[in-house]
Order: C-alpha cells, then sequence, then structure tokens
C-alpha cells in the first residue's frame, strides 16, 4: 500500500540536511545533549521560518532614534576634533 | 566624507546588530546596551576596519566580545521580566506564521547563548559556515553541530517530531521531502 511511499520518504530524509560532523569540540560544545542530531528537512523548514518571523520583527523595524542620535554625536566630536587640530 | 559613509554604513548594519544581540541576550534592553557600545567601538576604531572586507562580521565580533567580556554574567543577575520582550514585538499569530511566536520564542530562550548565535548568523545573516566559525573562534564542524544541536533542542522543545501538526500538509511535506525524483 502505501509502504514503499514511507520508506521512499525516509531514504531521501538521510540524504538532506546537514552532514553530521562529530569532533572533540562538538563533544565539549555539549557533551550532556541526548538528542538527535539529525532532523527532519521539514522541521527545519518550521524553525527557519520561525526564526525568520522572530528576527524580522526587530530587522524591519526603524532603527530607533538614540542610535541615529549617538552616531551624529560621534560624528560632530570626530569633526571638532579635526578643526581643532 | 568618509565619516559620512562610515556612519551610513553602520545604521545599515544596526537592524541585524540588533536582532543578533537579542539572540545572545533574550532582552531587547540589553540587546540595545550592547549595540549601543558596539557602535561606540566600532567608531573609535574604525580605521582598524579594513574598507571592502565583511563589516558585519567585523561589528558582530565587536558586540560578541563585550557580550562574553561583561553582559553574559549580568543577565544571569537581572533576568528579563518574563513576557517583557514578548511585549515589544507586534507580530501577531494571524501573520501567518507557522509557530506561534511566543511559543517559538521560549524556547529559543532555553537554548544557550552558543546555540542562538549560530541560528542566526546562519539561519539570518546568511554567513557560511566559515565565518561564523572564525568570528566564534571554533572550528567549522563545532559550527555545524552546535546548528544541529540548536535546531534538534527547539524541535524537541517545540514538539516538532513529525511536521504533521505544524506547518505544510503531510501530502506537501511527502512531496518536498521526496523532491529529488530518483529514489534507488
Amino acid at each position: 500500500m502505501d509502504r514503499s511511499g514511507s520508506e521512499e520518504v525516509f531514504i531521501v530524509q538521510i540524504g538532506l540536511g546537514d552532514s553530521r560532523v562529530v569532533t572533540a569540540d562538538d563533544a565539549a560544545d555539549d557533551i550532556n545533549a541526548e538528542i538527535p542530531v539529525q532532523l527532519d528537512y521539514a522541521v527545519q523548514e518550521v524553525i527557519g521560518s520561525a526564526l525568520k518571523d522572530y528576527c524580522n520583527d526587530i530587522i524591519k523595524s526603524p532603527v530607533p532614534d538614540k542610535f541615529l542620535s549617538l552616531l551624529a554625536k560621534l560624528e560632530a566630536e570626530e569633526r571638532k576634533k579635526g578643526q581643532s587640530k | 566624507m568618509t565619516d559620512r559613509s562610515q556612519g551610513d554604513l553602520l545604521v545599515a548594519e544596526i537592524p541585524f546588530l540588533r536582532a543578533y544581540a537579542v539572540s545572545l541576550t533574550s532582552s531587547v534592553t540589553t540587546a540595545d546596551d550592547l549595540v549601543q557600545e558596539t557602535l561606540v567601538k566600532a567608531w573609535a576604531n574604525f580605521g582598524s576596519f579594513q574598507q571592502g572586507t565583511n563589516l558585519r562580521g567585523w561589528l558582530v565580533t565587536i558586540l560578541r566580545n563585550s557580550f562574553y567580556s561583561s553582559y553574559r554574567k549580568m543577565k544571569r543577575e537581572v533576568p528579563d521580566p518574563n513576557g517583557a520582550y514578548a511585549k515589544t514585538l507586534s507580530v501577531g499569530a494571524e501573520q501567518g506564521s507557522r509557530l506561534q511566536l511566543n511559543e517559538f520564542r521560549e524556547a529559543l530562550e532555553k537554548l544557550s547563548p552558543e546555540h542562538r548565535e549560530v541560528l542566526v548568523m546562519i539561519g539570518i545573516a546568511e554567513m557560511s559556515y566559515e565565518e561564523a566559525a572564525e568570528i566564534c573562534g571554533v572550528p567549522t564542524g563545532t559550527i555545524k553541530s552546535r546548528l544541529n544541536r540548536a535546531r534538534a533542542k527547539l524541535a524537541e522543545l517545540l514538539s516538532l517530531n513529525g511536521v504533521q501538526d505544524i506547518g505544510p500538509d503531510p501530502v506537501n511535506t511527502g512531496v518536498l521531502i521526496r523532491a529529488p525524483s530518483r529514489v534507488s
């Protein structure tokens, strides 16, 4: 029935995603992790788009004035220094 | 002249720096303090930045160093009030996000900063593994490993064991996953 179809899916899933790289550093990085390292490609997609939603809220909001005035202040200070030389 | 373009170059990177800083701190207030410190340091040291090279990478390195040298300790002492970040978010579920943003944020906050930052470097800034490795001062393999672990941990926290409950329906998922048509 559906069986061959689901096996097919399984085989391809293994080929997708990042290759598993385990070095001594990886082990040190998270030695207690008991979580699967290989993830379903579709799960990665869901996580990736959620991360984008999360970050885009900040990325797409206008640059706060405090940063613009900070940079303007730094620029003004530098110009003043340049003139006094 | 150069000052003006210097300011413009920095302004253009502020949105990403804020997002990256939030990924480290989980707090918009602390993140903005970090960004401010980064801008001051970047301005003072702009002479050491080589024009034409990767400005974002350079700024991320500065911000990262500030975070790991001081803010990380501070964060433990002064945790962000629960939900403070959520209140700053204007995006609701109606925007078509497949995961509830708050649910995702809570899961993300349970990861270590090392894992969160790799997610943002690769997933948002679209840095290469090599670039992220250089900034974090670790081998490329460690970046790959951290990314995999970060995703796996998120999947676990969000109960994304399968894709049936969230995201594309099973039929479409099947098509997506089977995209390479030749399967032996």
